[in-house]
């Protein structure tokens, strides 16, 4: 069976253009999800072997949706996604329990470089 | 041996650090009142206390000016003579001293452990990032996080919060045991250019504190920032003065007002203080109390960084040390208890700031027992706070507030069941007088958390204002979403309360009158009413008032008596052209609310 991912992000478009990277990177896309909440009940529900975390959501931020998944489980691997000027954010994040981040506007190689590291670990 | 002696030159340096802070404090009181006896003693037992310390570790020098200090102290307190500036100074010089002594054995240890060849203390490995690594801070806690998944890591450099704060270049330390193993792990990571060893790492000082500054009584600065606030509102009283003919001067007003806000932001930096002051002590102070009441707990902390008023640090440490003891003491079961509930047999508490706004939000979680709001409600019964027939309306989380009613919870039976120990009262009691509101939210067995939420600075908040039954009435903005303007027929009633449709969302609707005692009727269908739509504690409802009056800058002043026992005013102040107007608490009219409806 290959690596599932949960792709969590409020907006369409990104979900679409990580899914079609990680697609391409021979990634199964298990589920996605558009804000904490549903994003929490889909990993419950897929146990998924990799997350990529968008950090400004509405309602719960990714932050605090790391936090509860980490909760659950502490090992889940979570992947930030953010824009530059967020940096705070990220150390937040990681402190939470996220394991790496990519920086928007991204390329599909830095992409997939975060994911290999993290599903290294 | 010699790892004791290390335990105790830290405990040593901690605690002389402490005092140090805190002679700091006495000598500008006692600049002020020269013949306070109490202040001198106090200066004497500390020095006494610090001799004593350095005397047992061989801290010859420490002892000695220590010594001295101690009985000019002494000679004064006995001649009951007051102090005069050759003491002080004298006493200033000495504490420096002692101050850069206590530098100096920490970086003298570090170093006699760095000869010893069977190294007490571990190398730093150090690691230089690419310079193109984007969000540079975040890269370095990544590859943290990954050193502390291996191998156990003693120190950082710069430490975490500094790298939080993106205070940070393109290098930094890590101090470990397995230096070899992180170093193998680290070269294969992109990001990382260069890691190296350093047996001997310059360590870099921290400066002191007050090296380029000055001294500055806290009481100055607290006069300081009152007098700016006046002038802030008394230019802005200035302006709705003048006619609008007048434009000429109004420019120069408007310039006016603007410096004057420009200086009451300096002066607002000035009196700013780091919550790490406070939050800096719970670790150990998580970890003294855990081993004490034979449970195991692990302590996480947020946003240390967050800098906030001083007398709002000041004000509010005591409710957070409190609120970590009660997270700890009642809060997280024992292992054995824990082990029997399927969780961890570690507990946790979670300690975070977020700054909202001008505001900031305080939340102390506990992953323990939670509170039984079934067994809070009884013992409301018990105390007659509620009648049996009023139970059914009650929602859970008015229940949970009777757990804020002073002397509720300093009944030894309520504080066993509720599983929270005395003063939740008294922790809402500062809150609200530093213009704040606190939350509780709990769940059997899963644990509590209570959110403190607080406007920044507290001497001067901005507030809307509005008019009622003829007289000027401040909400501060804090709780205020928005203002609407709604014909009467817009309202309707949802199972015995009136409420209101707003963008889809069903909001209660409370009328500012009708709270007040002040029964009239107000209004037909068509009348258009002035409508807030208000935030408080997590929950939103509309507020009908008379009139708006816009929102101003506003000095808040304590009522006098006996105005001040009167729990729904935090206060009064002064506004546009000198009209009086009360501050609203709005979480107490909240809880006022409730007895409203149910009629008692």
């Amino acid at each position: 069976m290959g690596v599932r991912v949960l792709i969590v992000d409020d907006a369409i478009f990104m979900r679409k253009m990580l899914g079609d990277i990680l697609r391409k990177g021979g990634y199964e896309i298990c589920a996605e999800a558009e804000n904490g909440a549903e994003a929490v009940k889909r990993y419950l529900e897929y146990k998924p072997d990799l997350v990529t975390m968008d950090i400004i959501m509405p309602d719960i931020s990714g932050i605090d949706t790391v936090k509860e998944i980490i909760e659950k489980d502490r090992d889940a691997k979570i992947v930030m996604i953010s824009a530059m000027g967020h940096q705070s954010l990220v150390v937040e994040a990681i402190q939470a329990g996220a394991k790496d981040y990519v920086v928007k506007p991204f390329q599909p190689s830095r992409v997939l470089e975060a994911v290999q590291r993290v599903l290294k670990l | 041996m010699k790892g004791d002696r290390d335990k105790y030159i830290e405990l040593f340096r901690e605690e002389a650090r402490e005092y140090i802070e805190r002679l700091n404090n006495l000598l500008i009181e006692m600049e002020e009142n020269s013949t306070s006896g109490e202040v001198i003693s106090e200066a004497f037992r500390i020095f006494h206390t610090l001799k004593g310390m350095a005397a047992s570790l061989g801290y010859k020098e420490i002892e000695s000016i220590s010594h001295d200090l101690e009985e000019r102290l002494e000679g004064l307190k006995k001649y009951g003579k007051g102090v005069n500036k050759e003491i002080v100074d004298r006493i200033y010089k000495g504490m420096d001293n002692i101050e850069d002594l206590v530098e100096e054995i920490g970086r003298a240890e570090g170093e006699k452990g760095k000869e010893d060849i069977t190294l007490k203390r571990s190398p730093w490995v150090k690691i230089t990032l690419n310079k193109d690594t984007e969000l540079l801070a975040a890269s370095v806690a990544v590859i943290i996080k990954r050193i502390e998944q291996e191998e156990n890591i003693e120190e950082i450099q710069p430490s975490f919060e500094e790298i939080k704060a993106g205070k940070i270049k393109d290098t930094f330390w890590v101090r470990c045991s397995n230096e070899k193993k992180v170093m193998e792990m680290l070269v294969s990571l992109n990001e990382v250019e260069e890691v190296s060893i350093e047996r001997k790492k310059e360590e870099s000082r921290v400066p002191k504190v007050g090296l380029g500054g000055i001294r500055v009584n806290v009481e100055l600065l607290d006069r300081l920032q009152n007098i700016v606030g006046e002038l802030v509102v008394f230019s802005s009283q200035l302006s709705t003065l003048l006619n609008d003919e007048d434009k000429k001067i109004k420019g120069f007003l408007d310039v006016h007002y603007r410096t004057l806000k420009e200086l009451q932001n300096v002066v607002t930096e000035i009196r700013l203080v780091p919550l790490s002051l406070i939050f800096n002590k719970f670790p150990r102070y998580v970890g003294d109390l855990s081993v004490e009441l034979g449970k195991e707990v692990s302590i996480d902390i947020f946003g240390s960084d967050i800098e906030v008023d001083r007398s709002l640090l000041e004000g509010i440490s005591e409710p957070l040390i409190h609120l970590v003891r009660n997270a700890v003491g009642h809060g997280i079961e024992t292992p054995g208890e824990r082990k029997k509930l399927n969780k961890p047999t570690t507990g946790k508490v979670t300690v975070s700031a977020k700054r909202l706004r001008g505001d900031i939000m305080i939340e102390i979680s506990d992953d323990g027992k939670g509170i039984d709001e079934k067994e809070v409600l009884s013992a409301a019964l018990r105390k007659a706070l509620v009648k049996k027939e009023e139970v059914d309306s009650l929602t859970r989380k008015e229940i949970l507030h009777f757990l804020f009613i002073p002397g509720f919870t300093t009944d030894e039976k309520v504080s066993e069941v509720s599983g929270r120990g005395i003063g939740l009262d008294v922790v809402k009691q500062i809150v609200r007088s530093v213009g704040g509101s606190v939350d509780i939210k709990t769940e059997k067995n899963k644990g509590t958390t209570i959110t403190m939420k607080m406007p920044l600075s507290m001497a001067i908040i901005r507030v809307y204002l509005f008019q009622s039954d003829g007289q000027l009435f401040a909400l501060p903005m804090t709780f205020v979403d928005e203002t609407l303007m709604i014909p009467g027929r817009f309202f309707s009633h949802l199972m015995g309360q009136e409420v209101m449709l707003l963008r889809k969302e069903i909001l209660p609707v409370y009328h500012f009158k009708k709270i007040m005692k002040n029964h009239t009727d107000y209004r037909s269908k068509d009348t258009i009413l002035s409508c807030l739509v208000v935030e408080v504690e997590n929950e939103r409802f509309a507020l009908t008032v008379d009139k708006f009056r816009g929102s101003c800058d506003a000095v808040i002043k304590p009522l006098p008596e006996p105005l001040n026992a009167i729990k729904e005013l935090t206060g009064i102040t002064i506004i546009g052209d000198g009209e009086q107007c009360l501050i609203i608490d709005l979480p107490s009219f909240k809880y006022r609310r409730i007895y409203e409806n149910t009629g008692s």
